[in-house]
């Protein structure tokens, strides 16, 4: 009996010690410092171009770092509280810039964060954050590929901050200081293809709008080919040309539109009219549109060759940053007050 | 009843109830989409201003630091704790009302744990550096907010309300006005 009640008290002594007392929640710090695979999910090639990675980082990028860590759970804490705490506690990026990041997987609750510096929140912000880790890490860590997921985000980081400083960390020329772990993105210098995606992109995205304006057109093109053709057949005589469009034909119409005859005028009154009873004025286009109608006449003269109208836009597709391609907001964008070293992005 | 719509004054009573209704409707839809686009500015910014959303995850931010900071002395767990389930009620807050209530509250905990934090004898130099400037950011972003443009649209809202001719049918007025953060 003694026995058994002292069993019970330390039984419940051991559940109100795990209780009260909860067990260090954080991982520590490893040697390598870059990368803290506790959860065994890393392959050791990926973590060791995460260790070059950084070192052309720290020393191109004003001692940036990115730091991965992979643990099994988060020990009750939300996993933005968990990086933010690795991250102040190991103190990842330079200590005066505060450019650092720290990316944390915890992987058998299938969350994970990526907690940002100080100094660079203002940059590559929250919905940045969110929006990288959409598209290149929850596919590949959904599917338990978690070296693929790191591979696939990692570069892009690196390309951000090879934005963000103005500098090229994969420079053939040797600048790079060496082998860097991971291949440039294929995208992360644009060129000729995508300068011609982006024209095609955009013509796309904008082909409701082209159909819209060639359906206007073409429904003005028949209203006025029916004008002409049906002031030939009230005369009775057949047209001496074949019907072309008044943007071609420009301003000289070998035709006017047909109107039924004027009724005479009435006599004029003492101050009947008030005065002169001028003309109507007489479009060029006919039926009193000035200018030959239709709208949009530019009132230039016909060269007889295609007068399609060029803006100084073009397509309006070509920007300056048409063949660049770069993600990230690459610019300085900083808030009043908006220093956050709380921020990020990732699964809570 | 049907003789009476197949006469004209059937035909008046019914253009005149059509266009009653159609005036209603008309009414409550442009004022839905004023509103809805007054508390849009709240998330995306009134006239290139930062939006208040924007100020808002920054000091949600800026308080996960102090009570991260906090953390490391445990003669302020209390005031710790208190700013810990501020910041999360103010991450999970609805609406815009309720976002103002969550932050003040939030800001009252700030100032609470903040005082009490730098006058703890055990604070190393380092710690005291970091707070400080998270609590600047969450000092000028709460300044901001004050002096956001935002709750401006909403007084503007109200007025046009309670002008003519839309004052004319303010009882039937369904759609919702816009919230302010006050």
């Amino acid at each position: 009996m003694k026995k058994r009640i002292f069993a019970l008290i330390s039984l419940f002594a051991v559940v109100a010690a795990v209780l009260v007392f909860p067990a260090s929640a954080v991982v520590e710090q490893s040697e390598e410092f870059y990368v803290n695979d506790s959860a065994g999910v890393l392959s050791p090639s990926v973590e060791q171009s995460i260790i070059d990675a950084n070192g052309a980082l720290e020393q191109y990028c004003r001692g940036a770092q990115i730091v991965v860590v992979t643990v099994d759970y988060s020990d009750g804490l939300y996993s933005d509280e968990y990086a933010n705490k690795l991250f102040y506690d190991w103190g990842v990026g330079d200590a005066t810039e505060n450019n650092g990041m720290l990316l944390l997987l915890i992987i058998e609750e299938g969350k994970g964060w990526l907690a940002t510096g100080d100094g660079i929140d203002g940059a590559f912000t929250d919905d940045l954050a969110n929006e990288y880790l959409d598209e290149y890490l929850w596919d590949d860590f959904d599917r338990g590929d978690y070296d693929a997921a790191v591979s696939s985000l990692f570069p892009r980081l690196l390309e951000w901050y090879q934005d963000y400083y103005g500098v090229n960390l994969w420079a053939d020329d040797g600048a790079s200081g060496g082998d860097i772990g991971f291949e440039e993105p294929e995208t992360s210098r644009g060129g000729f293809l995508s300068g011609v995606a982006a024209v095609f992109r955009f013509i796309f995205v904008n082909l409701w709008i082209i159909l819209v304006i060639v359906i206007i057109v073409a429904a003005i093109v028949a209203s006025d080919r029916r004008r002409y053709y049906s002031y030939y057949t009230h005369i009775g005589m057949p047209p001496p040309i074949r019907y072309r469009p008044w943007f071609i034909w420009g301003r000289s119409r070998p035709y006017r539109s047909w109107r039924p005859p004027r009724s005479p005028r009435p006599p004029r009154g003492p101050g009947g009219f008030g005065g002169n009873f001028r003309n109507p004025p007489r479009g060029s286009g006919g039926g009193g549109r000035p200018g030959g109608g239709g709208g949009g006449r530019s009132g230039r003269p016909s060269s007889g060759s295609s007068s399609s109208r060029r803006s100084g836009g073009g397509f309006g597709g070509f920007s300056g940053g048409g063949f660049g391609g770069f993600r990230g907001g690459g610019g300085s964008f900083r808030g009043g007050g908006g220093r956050s070293g709380g921020g990020g992005g990732g699964r809570r | 009843m049907m003789t009476f719509f197949k006469t004209r004054r059937g035909a008046v009573c019914v253009l005149v109830l059509v266009v009653i209704f159609a005036t209603v409707l008309g009414v409550n839809r442009s004022l839905a989409s004023l509103s809805s686009d007054i508390e849009d500015m709240f998330y995306n910014g009134v006239d290139g201003e930062t939006p208040i959303e924007t100020y808002i995850e920054n000091r949600i931010n800026a308080s996960k630091m102090i009570v991260l900071i906090a953390d490391n002395y445990p003669e302020l767990k209390p005031l710790r704790d208190e700013l810990y389930d501020a910041y999360n009620n103010l991450y999970e807050a609805d609406g815009i009302g309720a976002k103002y209530s969550a932050n003040e509250r939030l800001q009252a905990a700030f100032e609470a744990l903040y005082e009490a934090l730098i006058e703890t004898d055990t604070l190393s130099t380092r710690h005291y550096e970091d707070a400080s400037s998270y609590a600047d950011t969450i000092n000028n972003t709460l300044d901001k907010i004050r002096r956001s443009s935002y709750n401006d649209k909403v007084d503007e809202y109200e007025t046009v309300v309670s002008s003519l001719p839309v004052s004319l049918f303010r009882l039937v007025i369904f759609a919702d006005a816009p919230e302010r953060f006050a």
